[in-house]
């Protein structure tokens, strides 16, 4: 592959979906004739090719905008009809998710989410998942920090298939002991394997150092010792605060509403309450001093991961759009400058981006990249110049309207499946955004000038006060940190693959105090 | 893109996955499909060429792979970093991936960028070549050989990938390294070898164009004629072959690595490509292993608890292809305990045909993952250009998917007796022996 610039996960995963949209002014320049280098024309050809092509201008794109109905339950219902799909998707979401995890128990939400996909209605775990196959669907079930999400999709005559399955496995599991055990012990491992694996690790210790290892500050899937202190009790208390007041239903496809809304009256009509509803976000998030600099141990490895970075915005704030085009030119793109810096510029990285978590809550944004363990002091003073950079000096007006077409496409990118128009009608219930969210984005998008960009950015991001994390070879990274006098942070607190802090501490870089990472929070 | 379901809808009978396309063939040999869609306003061009890691050199492995980072660096009237900063400033991105058979690489954008698109490929399939210079292969090799660092090397594992090749194919064979090639080899490119490789592979005989969008097809070829039809014709080059390989016993390969469980890849050498044979091992990999009901799944981590995961698959290739099992095990369960539960598995499948239900629901995902590839327009583009390459100009995707319709349980059964037998390469891997307090014996 030439590049995979990822859009950053972290533990926010499925609802960090930042959709940019279309309509697409004509951003480029007129054509300017390009001077003819190297040898002469030789081919007829070439005067075809000394001529840029015109770019005209660009329809609007016409996004959808959801109808949403209520079914007898009063569980909401988003529909968003495409007679050509040929494909349907139905989804359930609700709003409780691994912010919820009490203290010490984290990954609850989600071995709850996995309990649901372990035998529902009487059906074992693998009639269950047979009956998803027979249908051609997918049934992906899971839990990130701000909800809990059921997606099924297939071919459009199933579904009245997919919504009774749909209702089995978010009304009905069957939590089992039996099925408890395995689903815990296949958790363990998958919790094992990642301990290994330097990028894991690397978001992990990133975002303890972020919230501390609390709600928003711990792994979505939980940690070793947390799993293992889990009951079945645990999930089902956690599954039995899911209510139809805080939940909905999500269908995209060639479906007429009608027809979708008889399909899940029927399969979801009837679902009542068990008992109050409660959002049990980050009311108890305390804010935390964090530290500059953390960094998990892998002796031996040939590359650091790194991600530079601190909270961000919730989903809902005005600035989410200023700062999702200031992160397209920073980051979010092939040809941003982070990118080019360490890629292109330098060739210390296969590639290097940046990127917001929205959610609920403040979310996060990390610049991040992997590089050769050899230069990653190098590497970090590049980070933070670039992030220093973006503070400091407002947009060009290129890089504006670069981020307004990305920005557009990306939303037209998107909507293309039912599965993703899904996933984005869900954020607009999950995030209680305007059902005309993505209709209105384009023209919100262009709006946007050099000024209010920089004035979100400045609100935000702080550069001078963002922790660095590091996954690698603490020695090698160590040795050059404290040989490089540019660099004004402070020792490194250790935290181990899960993110959480050990006890030993590491040498002071720089000769810098190391007082920055003496008040932390404590950790479970 | 066009559905025609039937009225009511058999278990496992076809859905019709239809895209309505224009074929051209343009007097230099370059083939073109044009596949128009106004309900989105997008377009994405796919330039298929037929060169992949099988061609490359003795001494110059992963080459193919470094030449695909090669072709973003710059033409005489798109020079570097133009190809990029071009695109993205009128909203399209790039991207590009190699492999053993194939060098493929797609644009996509606002559909207002098309003829931007088509400017940038012609200008580097006619140019490219001579604008080449050893900085710009300075800089790829490095991004390269990060590339190899951050997906293998610093990947759990990932040595699996250099171990595998080589062991499942004789010496000499083009599939007997992998795709992103040794580091030396990559450090040991030289220009004069990007010019050759260009001038030998990137011809326009040798690729194959597809524009998927909201395009006029009409438009859209006139536009394909301006900037390709000038392109002068060039000799077809001829890819790599090698006899059918076989391997008559075990190969069992012992690895460690910086890590905390156990692992065992089994692999298999299996029918290529576009074949009959090739779709039954397709479903005999999604029985075994795609999902919570398959048969590796169930049995070793569910049932078991022997595995933390495990993935199964037939990765088509056009001369010959692999069959592979994967599993991770549990914490503390030995890498032999793994291998001997999947091992009865294979052998259940050999020795017994799959219930009717479990080749039905395999066939439905097949035809329902086809109908999710055509949804969004840089896979749908991806596809069609792999159907021509596969079975020729103007193949369907019917004719893809016809392969899987006559399949039944006793033919299934009959395929994985004759691919999943004695001869494979076994892969394990265990951790490294732990140095008592290894962080500070380093």
């Amino acid at each position: 592959m030439r590049a995979r610039l990822v859009a950053l996960a972290l533990a926010f995963g499925a609802c960090n979906f930042a959709p940019p949209k279309p309509d697409m002014e004509p951003p480029l320049p007129p054509a300017k004739p390009q001077a003819v280098s190297g040898p002469a024309a030789t081919v007829s050809g070439e005067s075809v090719l000394a001529q840029r092509p015109p770019i005209p201008p660009l329809g609007p794109f016409d996004a959808p905008v959801p109808t949403v109905v209520t079914l007898s339950n009063g569980l909401k219902l988003y529909i968003v009809v495409r007679p050509s799909a040929g494909l349907e998707a139905v989804g359930f979401v609700t709003r409780q998710g691994a912010a919820a995890d009490p203290l010490g128990k984290e990954g609850l939400a989600s071995i709850a989410a996995a309990m649901l996909q372990a035998g529902s209605a009487g059906k074992s775990q693998a009639e269950v998942a047979a009956a998803a196959d027979a249908m051609g669907a997918n049934l992906a079930v899971g839990a990130s920090t701000d909800a809990l999400a059921i997606g099924l999709s297939a071919l459009a005559p199933q579904l009245n298939a997919m919504s009774t399955l749909l209702a089995d496995v978010a009304l009905r599991p069957n939590l089992k002991l039996s099925d408890w055990q395995k689903v815990q012990g296949e958790r363990l491992g998958e919790l094992t394997a990642a301990r290994n694996q330097p990028r894991a690790a690397a978001r992990a210790a990133f975002l303890a150092a972020l919230y501390g290892y609390g709600p928003l500050g711990h792994p979505a899937e939980g940690n070793i010792a947390s799993v293992k202190g889990l009951r079945l009790a645990d999930a089902k208390a956690f599954l039995a605060s899911v209510s139809p007041g805080d939940s909905a239903l999500v269908a995209v496809g060639s479906a007429s509403t009608e027809v979708v809304q008889a399909a899940l009256e029927a399969a979801f009509g009837a679902w009542k309450p068990a008992g109050r509803s409660a959002i049990r976000t980050r009311a108890d998030t305390k804010p935390v001093v964090r530290p500059r600099f953390v960094l998990v141990d892998f002796p031996g490895k040939p590359q650091s991961v790194l991600l530079v970075g601190q909270p961000g915005v919730p989903r809902s704030s005005p600035d989410v759009l200023p700062l999702e085009l200031a992160n397209a030119i920073v980051g979010g793109s092939f040809t941003s400058r982070l990118n080019q810096n360490l890629r292109e510029q330098h060739g210390y990285s296969y590639g290097a981006g940046s990127g917001f978590a929205f959610g609920r809550g403040p979310g996060a944004f990390a610049a991040r990249t992997s590089v050769q363990t050899d230069v990653t002091a190098k590497a970090v003073t590049e980070v933070f110049n670039e992030l220093s950079r973006l503070v400091a000096e407002p947009l060009t007006a290129d890089e504006l309207s670069k981020g307004k077409a990305l920005l557009a496409f990306e939303l037209v990118e998107s909507l293309q499946s039912v599965s993703a128009t899904a996933r984005a009608v869900a954020d607009i219930f999950l995030f209680d955004l305007p059902l005309d969210e993505y209709k209105t984005y384009v023209a919100r998008l262009q709006a946007l000038t050099p000024a209010t960009v920089q004035d979100a950015v400045r609100r935000t991001l702080h550069p001078t006060e963002m922790t660095l994390a590091i996954a690698g070879d603490a020695k090698a990274v160590l040795a050059q940190m404290q040989a490089d006098s540019a660099l004004k942070l402070p020792a490194p607190q250790l935290r181990d693959p899960e993110g959480k802090l050990l006890g030993r501490t590491a040498p002071s870089v720089s000769g810098a105090a190391a007082s920055g990472t003496s008040r932390t929070s404590p950790h479970p | 893109m066009v559905f025609a379901l039937p009225l009511t809808l058999l278990l496992s009978a076809a859905p019709q996955l239809t895209v309505p396309v224009t074929h051209a063939e343009l007097p230099n040999g370059l083939k073109v499909i044009i596949a128009p869609d106004r309900t989105v306003p997008g377009v994405v061009i796919n330039l298929l060429y037929h060169v992949g890691s099988r061609d490359e050199q003795p001494g110059r492995t992963g080459f193919a792979h470094l030449f695909e980072h090669l072709m973003f660096m710059g033409a005489r009237y798109v020079p570097y970093p133009q190809f990029d900063t071009l695109m993205e400033a009128g909203g399209g991105v790039n991207n590009a991936f190699t492999s053993y058979d194939i060098t493929d690489y797609h644009s996509v954008g606002p559909s207002n960028l098309l003829e931007t698109f088509l400017w940038m490929e012609s200008d580097r399939l006619l140019t490219l070549g001579q604008e080449m210079t050893q900085e710009k292969l300075e800089t790829q090799r490095k991004v390269v050989l990060n590339e190899r660092r951050q997906s293998y090397e610093n990947v759990p594992y990932g040595k699996v990938e250099d171990a595998l090749p080589p062991a499942l194919f004789p010496k000499g064979n083009p599939y007997s390294w992998p795709v992103i090639g040794s580091a030396a080899d990559l450090r040991a490119a030289t220009l004069q070898d990007v010019k050759d490789f260009f001038a030998t592979w990137y011809v326009p005989s040798n690729a194959s164009l597809v524009i998927a969008g909201d395009v006029d097809p009409a438009q859209a070829l006139a536009l394909v004629n301006k900037y390709f039809a000038f392109l002068p014709k060039r000799p077809l080059p001829q890819q790599a072959t090698a006899p059918t390989a076989k391997l008559a016993s075990e190969v069992r390969l012992q690895l460690t690595d910086k890590v905390d469980l156990d692992k065992v890849v089994i692999a298999w050498l299996s029918p290529r490509s576009g074949t009959t044979e090739d779709a039954a091992c397709d479903l005999l990999a999604s029985i075994l292993g795609r999902g919570k009901a398959s048969r590796l799944y169930q049995r070793l981590v569910y049932r078991d608890q022997l595995a933390t995961e495990v993935s199964v698959q037939q990765e088509p290739r056009e001369l010959q292809s692999v069959f592979s099992i994967s599993a991770l095990a549990r914490p503390g369960v030995d890498v032999h305990a793994l291998e001997k539960a999947i091992d009865e598995e294979v052998e259940q499948l050999r020795s017994q045909q799959p219930t009717l239900a479990e080749v039905e629901a395999a066939r439905t995902l097949v035809y329902t993952d086809a109908a999710r590839r055509l949804e969004s327009l840089v896979s749908r583009a991806q596809y069609l250009n792999e159907l021509q390459l596969t079975y020729g100009v103007g193949a369907t995707v019917m004719r893809d998917l016809d392969r899987y319709q006559g399949l039944t349980p006793a033919g299934l059964k009959d395929t994985a007796n004759q691919v999943l037998g004695v001869g494979r390469v076994v892969v394990e891997v265990k951790p490294e022996p732990k140095v008592a307090n290894a962080q500070e014996a380093k």
